[in-house]
C-alpha cells in the first residue's frame, strides 16, 4: 500500500505509517525553504544608516537655546575656535514632537537639560525631557556670526551636489523629519517611512531636506528647511515628504548647522528617470 | 460536526502539528533576525521585529493556498490540509502583531489619532509607486483576522456553509491586497533584486498549482453523461471500488456512487461541512468519510451519526445490464433509499 491509498482522518489519534512519514518529510522540506527565504530576505536588506538612538541612556547637558526657527541647544566645544567651537543639536521630545513650546521662554538662555542623543554622521539631536529644563539665565551674545551674517556662496566648499560640484539655488533630495532620520529609525527615509515622516514634521520635528550621493552609503548632506523669511515650514511641505524633489533656494550656516531658506512655491516631484541636471 | 464546541478538539496529531508549526515560526524569525544582526549590525530590533514577522506572515501564507490545490494533486497533503485553519489563525497573530508594531512605530505619539493617521498620512502621490500601501495592509489585515476569528466550526454551523465559504474566499482578495501592499511598500525601497523575485515566485507558484488543480478538477468527476430521461447512466458496476466511490456529474449534481459490503449507495459528493469532495472518501466502520476533515455520513440515508445533525442528499440508483444509473432529482434531505447489489443482475424491472 502506498501513501496515497492510505486514508488518513483528521480527528483519528492513528496516522497512517506512510501518510505520517510524508507529513514529516513535507514539514522538513517546508522548514529548509522556510528557514532560505528568511536567510535571503535578512541578507538582501538595503544596508542601515550609521546612526544611533541611545534609547534609556539619560545625559545631562548645558548650553544655549537658540532656535532657528527650530529649538537647538548650543553647546561649546572647549579648546576650538571659529565654527567648530560650538555646535548646534537639535532638540526634541518624546514620540512624534517638536520642542518648541518648552524651550521658546528660554529663547537665549542657558540652560541645563537632560535627554537622550540621537546622532549619525549628519547631525545630532537630544530628545530631551521637558521638565529637566533648568534655566541658568541669559546667555552672553553669541560668539558666532548670526544666521543672516553669513551665505553661502560659490566659494565654499562645504555644501556640495550629488556629482560633487558646488551647487547654490536648486538643490535635489528627500524631505525626512530630523529626528528619525539622524537614528530613532533605520530606515528615517524614503517611501516605507513617509507616513511616520509626514507625523514627525506635522508634530513638529524640524524638516530637513536630505541631499544624497549615488549610494545609499555616501556621505549625505543635511539642511535644515526653512522659508524664504526663515520661518517653520513644517505644515507647508507635509505633501512633499519622503519623495524626490527639486527645490530652489539659499543656504546659511549656523555654525555647523546648514540651513536652507527655501523657495517653496519651487517644489517640484522628480519622476522616475529624470535627470536632475536638466 | 460536533453538537457542541470546543476550542480545538486535541488529539495527539494535531498536538504534534501545532508544535511543529510554532517551532518553524519560531525559526524562522530568529533566523531573520538573527541573520539582519550580523549581515547588518546598524540595523534595530524594531525595524527586523515589523519585517521579520512581516516576512513569516507572508509566508505563511503561501503555504496555507498552497495546501489546497497540494491536496487536490496529491492526496498526502491532506493531513495539513486538515489543521489549515491552525496556520491562518498563526497567520492572522503574526499579521496582526506586524501591523500593531507598525501602527505603534509609524503612527502614534504623534498629532493624530493613530487609525486615522493610518489611513490618511502618506497619501497624496501622484504616481502608481507613490501609492499609500500602508491601508492596502490594513485591509487585507482586516479580511485575515476576521477568517482567524470566524475560523471555527461554530461560526460555519451559524453563518450556514455558503456564507462560511464565500467569507473564507476572501483570502484570495486578501492574499492580492498582501501583493499590492509589498509591491508598493517594501519592495520601493529595496535596491536588492532577490525580494521581488521571491515574491515573483510565490505569486507564479501559487497561479500554476491552481491552474493544474483546476485542471484535474475538470476530470473524470466533472464530465456530465449524457442525460438518458431522469435517469443518468453513470458507469459500470466494475468502476465502483469497495470501500470507495465512484464520483459523477448528475444534472450539474456532484454525486459520489459508494460500495459498501458489495452494496451501491448514492448520496451528493459534497459535504456538508466545507464542501470537501466526499466522493474522494472512504467507508470507514459503514460510514462514509470526508477526506478533508473526516465528517462522516450514512451511505443509505445521507445522515451524519448521532450525536451529529449534518445531512447530505441522496440519489435513486439503479444497476441495468450492469450499468450504474442514477435518478436526476435529488431525495428530500434524510431519505432514506435501499442500497443496490452491485451485479451484473438489473435491479429493478
Amino acid at each position: 500500500m502506498s501513501a496515497s491509498d492510505e486514508f488518513f482522518i483528521g480527528w483519528s489519534a492513528d496516522v497512517p505509517k506512510r501518510t505520517g512519514a510524508f507529513a514529516r518529510r513535507a514539514w522538513m522540506g517546508a522548514l529548509v525553504l522556510g528557514l532560505s527565504i528568511a536567510a535571503y530576505g535578512a541578507i538582501s536588506q538595503a544596508p542601515f544608516a550609521k546612526s544611533r538612538f541611545e534609547f534609556g541612556v539619560e545625559r545631562t547637558f548645558e548650553g544655549r537655546i537658540e532656535h532657528i526657527p527650530y529649538p537647538t541647544l548650543v553647546v561649546d566645544r572647549p579648546g576650538a575656535s571659529g565654527d567648530a567651537s560650538s555646535s548646534r543639536w537639535l532638540l526634541t521630545v518624546f514620540g512624534k514632537r517638536g520642542a518648541e513650546e518648552f524651550t521658546q521662554p528660554l529663547d537665549g538662555h542657558r540652560v541645563s537639560v537632560t535627554g537622550s542623543l540621537i546622532y549619525s554622521g549628519a547631525g545630532t539631536m537630544v530628545e530631551i525631557l521637558p521638565d529637566s529644563l533648568k534655566d541658568l539665565g541669559e546667555a552672553e551674545a553669541p560668539s558666532l556670526p548670526r544666521p543672516s551674517q553669513r551665505v553661502f556662496g560659490p566659494q565654499d566648499s562645504s555644501v556640495v551636489d550629488t556629482d560633487g560640484s558646488l551647487r547654490r539655488g536648486t538643490f535635489y533630495g528627500e524631505i525626512v523629519d530630523s529626528k528619525c532620520f539622524l537614528g530613532v529609525m533605520k530606515p528615517g527615509n524614503l517611501k516605507t517611512h513617509r507616513a511616520c515622516a509626514i507625523r514627525c514634521i506635522s508634530g513638529g520635528v524640524p524638516p530637513v531636506l536630505v541631499v544624497r550621493g549615488e549610494s545609499a552609503l555616501d556621505p549625505v548632506t543635511y539642511l535644515l528647511m526653512v522659508d524664504e523669511e526663515g520661518r517653520a515650514v513644517n505644515d507647508r511641505v507635509l505633501e512633499h515628504v519622503a519623495q524626490p524633489i527639486r527645490i530652489q533656494g539659499f543656504l546659511k550656516s549656523y555654525g555647523d548647522m546648514h540651513v536652507l531658506h527655501a523657495h517653496l512655491g519651487s517644489i517640484t516631484r522628480i519622476a522616475p528617470g529624470d535627470d536632475p541636471d536638466i | 460536526m460536533g453538537h457542541s464546541y470546543r476550542a480545538v478538539q486535541w488529539n495527539r496529531f494535531k498536538l504534534r502539528y501545532d508544535m511543529a508549526l510554532i517551532a518553524g515560526v519560531v525559526l524562522f524569525i530568529a533566523a531573520f533576525m538573527g541573520i539582519s544582526a550580523g549581515v547588518h549590525p546598524e540595523a534595530t530590533a524594531e525595524t527586523l521585529l515589523i519585517r521579520g514577522l512581516g516576512l513569516a506572515a507572508i509566508v505563511l501564507l503561501h503555504v496555507i493556498l498552497a495546501i489546497g490545490p497540494l491536496a487536490r494533486l496529491d492526496r498526502r497533503w491532506l493531513p495539513l490540509l486538515y489543521n489549515r485553519r491552525h496556520l491562518g489563525v498563526t497567520m492572522a497573530i503574526l499579521a496582526f502583531i506586524h501591523g500593531g508594531f507598525s501602527i505603534l512605530q509609524f503612527h502614534a505619539f504623534g498629532d493624530t489619532n493613530p487609525i486615522v493617521s493610518l489611513f490618511t498620512a502618506g497619501s497624496g502621490g501622484d504616481s502608481i509607486s507613490g501609492f499609500p500601501f500602508q491601508p492596502i495592509g490594513a485591509a487585507a489585515l482586516a479580511i485575515i483576522v476576521l477568517m482567524a476569528a470566524t475560523s471555527h466550526d461554530y461560526w460555519l454551523a451559524n453563518l450556514t456553509a455558503p456564507v462560511w465559504k464565500a467569507l473564507h474566499m476572501l483570502v484570495y482578495l486578501a492574499y492580492a491586497l498582501v501583493v499590492l501592499h509589498v509591491a508598493l511598500g517594501s519592495l520601493q525601497v529595496q535596491s536588492h533584486w532577490a525580494p521581488a523575485a521571491l515574491l515573483g515566485v510565490g505569486v507564479l507558484g501559487l497561479g500554476t498549482l491552481h491552474t493544474m488543480a483546476a485542471l484535474q478538477g475538470r476530470g473524470p468527476d466533472l464530465a456530465v453523461p449524457e442525460p438518458s430521461g431522469e435517469w443518468v447512466d453513470v458507469g459500470s458496476v466494475s468502476d465502483v471500488p469497495e470501500g470507495r466511490a465512484l464520483a459523477a456529474m448528475v444534472a450539474g449534481e456532484r454525486v459520489a456512487i459508494y460500495k459498501n459490503e458489495g452494496k451501491l449507495s448514492a448520496i451528493s459528493g459534497v459535504c456538508q461541512h466545507q464542501n470537501g469532495p466526499l466522493a474522494e472518501g472512504r467507508i470507514v466502520d459503514g460510514l462514509v468519510v470526508c477526506p478533508w476533515h473526516g465528517f462522516q455520513y450514512r451511505p443509505d440515508c445521507g445522515k451524519s451519526p448521532e450525536p451529529f445533525h449534518e445531512t447530505v442528499p441522496t440519489f435513486r440508483l439503479e444497476v441495468r445490464g450492469g450499468r450504474v444509473l442514477v435518478q436526476t432529482m435529488p431525495l428530500p434531505l434524510g431519505t432514506t433509499t435501499e442500497p443496490v447489489p452491485a451485479t451484473l443482475e438489473d435491479s429493478a424491472p
